[in-house]
């Protein structure tokens, strides 16, 4: 039998202060064959362990590309996101995963997409962008627009700037509160769509962020036309055991991190009470 | 099987095997505890089985699922190593004189935790584990088994299945782990001759019977949570009547709640997991203070949604409830599960 | 047996419980179905009491300040040096320059011991625990309010009253066993009256919700009595119907700001009761004119149809073992089995059985002794955590030449200690703890503590050994022999006796098991001398809301027990890390000044200011802020700790405040 509470020990590899309150971190396996079999889609999530401290799950937050490290943005809230981010490169970890479902991808080739990211949303988003961007024939338009609180929430610079350089996508970033320095938009996120070429029936959308910002920018996608089964949002929810079985996660019948955290607005809409 | 399914053993004789099953396996059984109340409990010697018990204080989820368990442990070998050390419990236990409700508690939990992935801390103590259950030929106040289709007498889910009958028990074998019981105490069970078998047969259907009374009112509170009838204010009722003790999770047979604890001290540590209570208002608080269930009105429905509707009975195979009746002893408010259904198909408190 | 039945170790309720053991290792914990307490039935902290014996927080070795960290020492280290400073400091300054404090959470024998200890082999009376402040303590040595610092009624009287008030108590969250049968006579159609400023999960169940103006809850209580006692003839020379002539309902409702009309309903239905009861904890005696509050509400049942068998007042304690602490002597003023110092046929009593003179002169109370003596023992107490002042408690620890602390975790008290010494938990020690109700109830013994960790009442006996008073007990059964014959209440008492049932209740006139014999104060039914003017802070535009300490909401977050076992840590947020104070406000006043939950504000009174984080409540009236009691130390500049004009006891008054937005 598997032991789906026994974590892999990994390595931190690398640490990338974000912002003043966010982190990445690159980890590896430390048995090279764990890392093998380690085969994930973008928006599953690992339980990482801070051994002594408690354990938390995080999105993946990198494509698996070449390398052999994998990356989690965490942002420090509490207790185990605090402890990891006083640790150092070469401290161990460990990690349980890739748990949770995942992004659809083949299901949504050749269709235009859409990617909204709100502040930490922008990390369960990421490897999906890159993933779609090196497969970049197979969709149609591609759209990524990200809004965060001020200009130093913003995450992932150098991603940025590689997608506002690139020209098969579109890409729009705003703040709700600017500084002397920012020139580029202000307002909440919902704000870039009438700037933005979306074509509503063509559109697959991608919404991660936090509830208030997903609640709103999916009423402004409904009423430009999306369909329903169109618009793809992760749920967050307090975590314990990440494979059905603590019932933490629970609402209704539908366990967030077994049969999400990926769900359409369809599926949430049918769901008991997603506060 | 070929070989006859049903046995009888002498009251004596019963003595001298739970005696052999001692000297085999840890013994688990209803046992009275300092101050008289039955606690299902290891019992060391024959007369320690309380085989006259209505109904037990705890639940065998105590201990196939226990409420404080170390999930792993490790150790840090200077700088780097992290070694890392899962403990499983490989005890053999018997359970012995279980009632029909709180088997199917088990085979409740067996479904919940063999679904993918296995928990393989239960499964471990479950391959571990053989289940000798005892019929109910009492009614007891408190327990309505019979609404919920968990007793008075099962028809499979035990490797044995005792019966009193007036001088002898009627065993009747569920699987071959039972038969391999019986095989083992040589001379002591006969073959159950046929006036036994009907005897039996008799019985459950007297007992059940007298059981009828014993009443929940599953199927109109089922239809009613799933299909979200239950009014707001009645929720919102039952919440005034929920003073967030979590002891409904803990006595109940089919919950299973958890959460997970890290202790460390100098280079060693280890991860427990602990019972919770899906009524504990920081149940689902999250690191940033937003709490999905801040309303206790909300809680109690999630609880009562997961316990009674059919996308969970469909899944389960049954609602979550055996009828076990723990809940009513234990509720410091009055929330217990013959409460909620009788209020949930009136619409009132 | 692997079921160990024993004693819930947090509230003063007493529930039994069971803790499950497997080889020497707790797993878990069961309600015991037949217990008279619990009835089958736990509070979410019982049901988790295993957790905080297993915790990995829990104290494992002696430690010994070395520079200013404390260090890991040797039994032998550490008690040779609480020997020989407590030995050098009783030779220079005198017994009297050393004070002890035990503990409402400690077992009797413990508490015994160690107050054994105090008196015969330092020679000091400075014996208290700072949870005294639990109940409205001092009082017990003025005779006419004896009535009113015990348990006169028992907790299945709230199952037999006809009318039930809450006074400025929660149950829920501080006694949910009484909590639990309110909630039952409430269904079963009980009228429950509840008078706060913050209604509680039970105020839902109530018929009347009285929220009298923070500190007129005397005025109140005048004016119910006022009304009650109009329905019957007064009798000759009644003083109580003098003393309340005046406190008419439109009065009451001047100074309380209750309406009159709610004054007269409840007022009526007091008088038309055969069993009012009177359910109050420490919020009633905490208050201000706290005396005089409860003289009043002790004379609710003469303004009812309540005949002399009923007693109508329930208090609560919060802790497991507050009046065994009583019982024992932990009292600077009594012996065991409240027996004066100051008669010489006790101290003789006790002289002979310890083979020690004992210091006849009384000693201070926890709250005068903080400062005053050179060393300190502290055996499960937390004087940071329990007095009022937080500052002036940190101050007076620090200035201490020698402080001993003994507990089971690093409390805000150990870690200032020069010696800590590390005890045994509820589930690891043989003992007794008497409920409030004067129940006393057996601790068994279910697995070892955890590394070095030793039973406290070992530790005592091993420390008077050094200090030249060596103490022979093979186990706490022989302790608990020792004190039946010392101590007339407790003179039925032995384990034999408690293992056949499930405790004995104890009473003052020695009929034990009598429910409620022997407790009349020479003021019971008395009522209050006069009713003065209400402490209510008068509130004007500048600071137009009353704060009010409350001593209910999030008592738990502050327990030391509680943070320790881990699921109830989780359900008090505090994995989430330290947070601004909470300060309740009513839905209207939020709305009025644009206050959302969590929003930051300022709270600013006339002595100073503080910040917290709104919580949005439906259960505080306007006009009211609330503000828990555990956050006093932030809060101690708008809510200075002041005194209770009468006793001296310190108390927390409301105050006016302003709440503005950050
Ligand atoms: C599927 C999923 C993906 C996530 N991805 C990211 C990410 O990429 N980056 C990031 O910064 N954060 C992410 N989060 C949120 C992150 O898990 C929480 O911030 C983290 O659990 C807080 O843990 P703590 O121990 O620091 O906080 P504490 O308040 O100390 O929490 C204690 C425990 O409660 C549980 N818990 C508390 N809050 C949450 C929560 N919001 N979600 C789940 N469990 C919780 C965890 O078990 C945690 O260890 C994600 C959450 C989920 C559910
Ligand atoms: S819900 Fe109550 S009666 Fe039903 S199985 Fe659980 S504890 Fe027993
Ligand atoms: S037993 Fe009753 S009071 Fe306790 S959590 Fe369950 S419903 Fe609430
Ligand atoms: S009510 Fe008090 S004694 Fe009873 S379980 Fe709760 S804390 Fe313990
Ligand atoms: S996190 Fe445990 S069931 Fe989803």
């Amino acid at each position: 039998m598997e032991n789906a509470y026994l974590p892999d020990v990994v390595e931190i590899a690398a640490i990338r202060d974000e912002t003043y309150d966010t982190k990445t971190f690159g980890l590896r396996f430390v048995e090279p064959a764990r890392w093998e079999a380690f085969q994930y889609r973008p928006g599953q999530f690992v339980e990482v362990s801070l051994f002594g401290v408690g354990e938390a799950p995080f999105c993946l937050a990198s494509a698996r590309d070449g390398a052999d490290t994998f990356e989690i943005t965490v942002r420090g809230t509490g207790s185990v996101t605090d402890a990891l981010h006083n640790l150092e490169v070469g401290a161990q970890l460990g990690v349980r995963g890739p748990l949770g479902n995942g992004f659809p991808f083949d299901e949504v080739k050749r269709r235009d997409i859409l990617f909204v990211g709100g502040g930490i949303g922008l990390p369960p988003l990421r490897p999906l962008i890159w993933q779609v961007l090196n497969s970049r024939g197979e969709f149609g338009k591609v759209t990524v627009l990200y809004g965060a609180r001020a200009p130093a929430d913003l995450v992932y610079k150098d991603d940025l700037e590689r997608w506002r350089a690139r020209d098969d996508v579109e890409f729009m970033v705003t703040v709700d509160v600017g500084d002397e320095s920012w020139t580029d938009n202000v307002g909440v996120v919902g704000t870039l769509f009438p700037k933005a070429d979306i074509e509503p029936q063509a559109t697959v959308a991608f919404v991660c962020g936090p509830p208030i910002m997903i609640r709103f920018v999916v009423r402004d996608l409904l009423s430009m036309g999306l369909a329903e089964e169109d618009i793809y949002t992760t749920l967050e929810r307090h975590m314990r055991c990440g494979v059905g079985k603590c019932n933490h996660c629970l609402i209704g019948d539908k366990y967030v991190c077994k049969d999400g955290p990926v769900f359409s607005y369809r599926q949430m809409k049918t769901m008991m009470d997603p506060g | 099987m070929s070989q006859p399914a049903a046995y009888v053993i002498t009251r004596p004789r019963l003595a001298e095997w739970v005696g052999k099953l001692i000297g085999r396996a840890q013994v688990i059984a209803p046992r009275r505890a300092q101050g008289g109340d039955v606690a299902y409990d290891i019992v060391e010697t024959p007369d320690q089985v309380a085989w006259d018990y209505s109904t037990s204080i705890n639940p065998l989820k105590r201990f196939l699922f226990p409420q404080g368990d170390e999930l792993l442990r490790w150790q840090r070998a200077g700088d780097d190593g992290l070694q890392l050390e899962p403990t499983y419990d490989e005890t053999d236990r018997i359970f012995l004189a279980v009632r029909s409700c709180d088997l199917s508690g088990v085979l409740f939990l067996d479904r919940v935790f063999s679904r993918e992935p296995e928990d393989v801390y239960y499964m471990t103590r479950r391959q571990h584990s053989t289940l000798i259950s005892l019929t109910c030929s009492e009614p007891v106040e408190d327990c309505f088994c019979v609404c919920a289709d968990a007793g008075p007498f099962l028809e499979t889910g035990f490797d044995l299945q005792l019966t009193a009958l007036s001088d002898d028990y009627l065993v009747e074998v569920g699987t071959e782990k039972g038969q391999e019981l019986i095989n083992q105490a040589e001379g002591l069970f006969a073959p159950a001759p046929d006036e036994l078998i009907q005897a039996r047969r008799d019985l459950e259907k007297e007992v059940e019977a007298r059981f009828a009374e014993h009443k929940s009112y599953f199927a109109a509170a089922l239809r009613k949570v799933t299909f979200d009838r239950v009014p707001d204010e009645l929720w919102e009722e039952m919440a005034d009547r929920c003073l967030e003790c979590g002891g409904c999770s803990f006595v109940c047979p089919t919950c299973t709640c958890f959460l997970t604890a890290d202790w460390q001290s100098e280079g060693e540590g280890h991860r427990d997991r602990l019972w919770d209570s899906c009524l504990y208002s920081c149940y689902t608080l999250e690191a940033s203070g937003h709490n999905p269930r801040a309303q206790r009105r909300d809680r109690v429905k999630a609880r009562f949604f997961h316990k009674l509707s059919y996308q969970f009975a469909k899944e389960l195979e049954t609602h979550g409830c055996v009828g076990c009746g723990r809940c009513i002893a234990t509720c410091l408010g009055s929330n217990d599960m013959p409460t909620v259904t009788a209020r949930i198909r009136r619409g009132a408190i | 047996m692997p079921h160990v039945l024993t004693t819930c170790p947090y509230c003063g309720c007493g529930c039994g419980l069971y803790l499950q053991v497997e080889g020497r290792r707790l797993l878990g914990t069961t309600a015991s179905a037949g217990h008279p307490v619990g009835q089958g039935r736990l509070c979410a902290k019982g049901w988790h009491a295993h957790e905080l014996a297993t915790s990995g927080t829990r104290l494992r070795t002696p430690l010994v300040r070395r520079g200013s960290s404390l260090q890991q020492a040797s039994w032998e280290e550490a008690l040779s040096l609480v020997g020989e400073r407590l030995t050098a400091i009783k030779a220079e300054s005198g017994g009297a320059a050393i004070g002890v404090l035990a503990s409402a959470r400690a077992t009797n024998e413990e508490n015994y011991l160690l107050a054994k200890l105090a008196r015969s082999a330092l020679g000091t009376n400075n014996v208290d625990f700072s949870a005294r402040l639990d109940a409205l303590p001092g009082l017990f040595d003025l005779p006419k309010y004896r009535h009113l610092s015990l348990c006169t009624a028992g907790l299945d009287d709230i199952a037999a009253a006809d009318l039930v008030f809450l006074w400025q108590t929660d149950p829920v969250e501080e006694h949910p066993a009484a909590a639990a049968r309110v909630l039952r006579a409430a269904e079963a159609g009980v009228p429950v009256v509840e008078v706060t400023a913050r209604r509680g999960q039970l105020g839902e169940l109530a018929q009347i919700s009285l929220a009298p103006r923070p500190g007129s809850e005397l005025q109140l209580a005048a004016g119910l009595l006022h009304v009650a006692l109009s329905k019957t003839e007064p009798a000759e020379g009644d003083s109580l119907a003098a003393t309340v002539a005046n406190c008419t309902p439109d009065q009451t409702e001047a100074a309380t700001d209750v309406p009159a009309s709610d004054v007269i309903r409840a007022g009526e239905a007091l008088a038309a009761a055969d069993k009012p009861l009177v359910i109050y904890t420490r919020g009633a005696s905490l208050g201000p004119q706290g005396a005089d509050t409860l003289m009043a509400l002790s004379a609710f049942g003469k303004a009812s149809e309540a005949d002399d068998s009923w007693c109508s007042l329930l208090w609560l304690s919060s802790y497991c073992n507050f009046q065994g602490a009583r019982d024992m002597g932990v009292l600077p003023y009594f012996l065991a089995g409240y027996q004066p110092v100051s008669e010489e046929t006790t101290r003789a009593k006790f002289a002979e059985a310890w083979g020690a003179a004992l210091p006849s002169e009384a000693g201070l109370p926890s709250w005068e002794m903080l400062g005053r003596v050179r060393a300190l023992f502290v055996m499960g107490d937390d004087p940071v955590s329990s007095l009022p002042d937080v500052a002036a408690t940190r101050q007076a620890l620090g200035n201490t030449d020698f402080l001993v602390v003994q507990d089971i975790f690093l409390t805000p008290t150990a870690e200032m200690a020069h010696v800590v010494l590390p005890g045994a938990s509820f589930a690891e020690k043989d003992g007794t703890f008497t409920n409030t109700e004067r129940r006393v109830q057996r601790v068994r013994r279910a697995a070892d503590p955890p590394g070095e960790a030793r039973a406290d009442w070992e530790i005592i006996c091993d420390l008077s050994g050094r200090l030249g008073r060596p103490m022979d007990y093979a186990s706490p059964a022989q302790v608990m022999a020792e004190i039946a014959e010392l101590v007339p209440i407790y003179s039925e008492i032995s384990y034999q006796r408690l293992d056949e049932d499930w405790g004995v209740r104890w009473s003052l006139d020695g009929a034990v098991s009598a429910e409620r014999a022997g407790f009349g104060g020479e003021g019971e039914e008395e009522g209050p001398a006069s009713v003065s003017q209400p402490a209510a802070p008068t509130v004007d535009e500048e600071y137009p809301f009353v704060l009010v300490a409350d001593h209910s909401l999030g008592a738990w977050a502050a327990d030391k027990l509680v943070v320790n076992a881990v699921g109830l840590r989780r359900q008090q947020g505090a994995d989430r890390g330290e947070q601004l104070p909470e300060l309740w406000m009513s839905r209207a006043d939020c709305q009025k000044g644009e206050l959302r939950e969590g929003t930051r504000v300022r709270v600013r009174a006339r002595t100073g200011e503080m910040d917290a984080a709104v919580h949005v409540s439906d259960a505080v009236h306007a006009g009211a802020v609330v503000l828990s009691a555990v956050m006093r130390e932030a809060a101690a500049s708008v809510l200075p700790p002041g005194a209770d004009s009468e006793t001296g006891v310190p108390v927390l008054r409301p105050v006016a405040v302003s709440v503005e937005k950050v």
